[in-house]
């Protein structure tokens, strides 16, 4: 029976589900969950958070199954609804310890260029967030350390041993290229764009 | 405050069953339950942890499959991770005896503890139920109508804890366990059979 299952699309694997096929909830589950899991690691501060946020948006996806319409692919779906969940999380973090987030119009923030109607918010952050952990190592450390950490110019002068005005170069080109890079991931998409970093 | 439930398992081996068990036991105790591994120092793999994090989402899919897929009316306990590294039984047992859990759930084949280190466990633990083996692949049958195979479910997880070795349980357990519905229709229907063995 489960060897029949892996043969399904996950659309008629969906249909079983809503007709109360449990182990088809088990087959679609199982293809899904190690990258629902991976995409969840890119907005978490660590493993264990990424595993409760994936634990999280796994629950909400299959919960809320009945509301799959197929107008998008189920991937597509489950990982809007998981990138949702995550931004949420992140967002409610980072309002209570007061860190300015990305957009805010009275902190530095990282310019998201006008997008086309036809791309939502959650797109443009899921965009950015996958450019920015594709970023070098260093490039991103920083980024993080300013703009999720909340650590201030001076901390940051001592973690990477530079002057003021050299932290402050780094980030302001970092945030250039970033804003680049979505201009040109909005363009020829990200995939493309992602093979340049 | 809440109780609190530690599950120590091998992640390398099959868990599934000490799993769902345990998520069953703290939905019914209203406990939150810790998963406890170690990864072995001798350990090669790239990522361990994202291993360890791979096999707890599997084991939990596996629970919501067999368990939860209808809605019970009962929510899903948060659970709480904790992954070391090291030598698991030295691991486990300086990890009981620095906190206090009000039940341990031993799986012998998710854990393979030995014999003493097993007495370690009890003797620094409030109680402990050691799960019965689990001789041959256990297949749940899902076929049938959604109410039959949750009776079975919830009849599964009555039957392992018969059929479980229990060390130091406090008396209070199965008062607050007996306070699950279904307990009380389980027994029921138990005496039932043993007035009416037709």
């Amino acid at each position: 029976m489960k060897a029949d299952l892996k043969s399904l699309n996950d659309s008629q694997l969906i249909g079983l589900i809503q007709g109360g096929n449990r182990e088809a909830f088990g087959e679609l589950y199982d293809r899904y969950y190690k990258k629902v899991y991976h995409r969840c690691l890119s907005f978490a501060k660590d493993p264990d958070e990424a595993f409760d946020l994936a634990q999280e948006s796994l629950m909400k996806a299959f919960d809320k199954l009945y509301t799959f319409r197929g107008d998008s692919s189920f991937s597509t779906w489950l990982y809007t609804i998981t990138t949702r969940h995550c931004l949420a999380g992140w967002k409610k973090e980072h309002r209570k310890k007061g860190v300015a987030l990305p957009g805010q119009a009275d902190q530095p923030h990282f310019d998201l260029p006008e997008a086309d109607g036809a791309v939502d918010r959650v797109e443009q952050e899921t965009i950015m967030f996958q450019l920015l952990h594709a970023l070098p190592e260093p490039e991103l450390q920083l980024l993080m350390l300013k703009y999720k950490d909340g650590v201030s110019i001076e901390g940051l002068q001592s973690t990477f041993d530079l002057s003021s005005s050299a932290i402050k170069m780094r980030l302001k080109r970092s945030k250039e290229k970033l804003n680049a890079l979505y201009s040109l991931a909005l363009t020829y998409g990200l995939e493309q764009v992602l093979t340049l970093l | 405050m809440n109780k609190k439930i530690l599950f120590p398992f091998s992640f390398e081996k099959n868990f599934h069953r000490g799993y769902s068990w345990t998520m069953e036991l703290a939905s019914r105790l209203n406990a939150t339950p810790l998963f406890f591994t170690v990864i072995p120092s001798h350990q090669r793999d790239q990522n361990p942890v994202s291993n360890v994090y791979h096999s707890l989402l599997e084991a939990r899919g596996n629970y919501l499959q067999y368990f939860r897929l209808s809605k019970t009316g009962k929510s899903i306990p948060k659970t709480e991770r904790l992954i070391e590294k090291g030598d698991f039984t030295w691991s486990l047992i300086r990890f009981v005896k620095k906190t206090k859990f009000d039940i341990i759930v031993v799986d012998l084949q998710a854990s393979e503890l030995s014999p003493t280190t097993l007495q370690d466990v009890v003797e620094n633990a409030n109680g402990v139920i050691v799960l019965p083996d689990q001789k041959e692949a256990r297949v749940n049958s899902l076929a049938g109508p959604s109410k039959a195979i949750e009776k079975r479910i919830k009849q599964d997880f009555y039957d392992i804890l018969a059929q479980s070795n229990l060390y130091k349980v406090p008396s209070n357990f199965f008062h607050t366990l007996g306070r699950d519905k279904s307990l009380f229709n389980y027994l029921h229907g138990l005496f039932r059979k043993s007035q009416n063995p037709h």
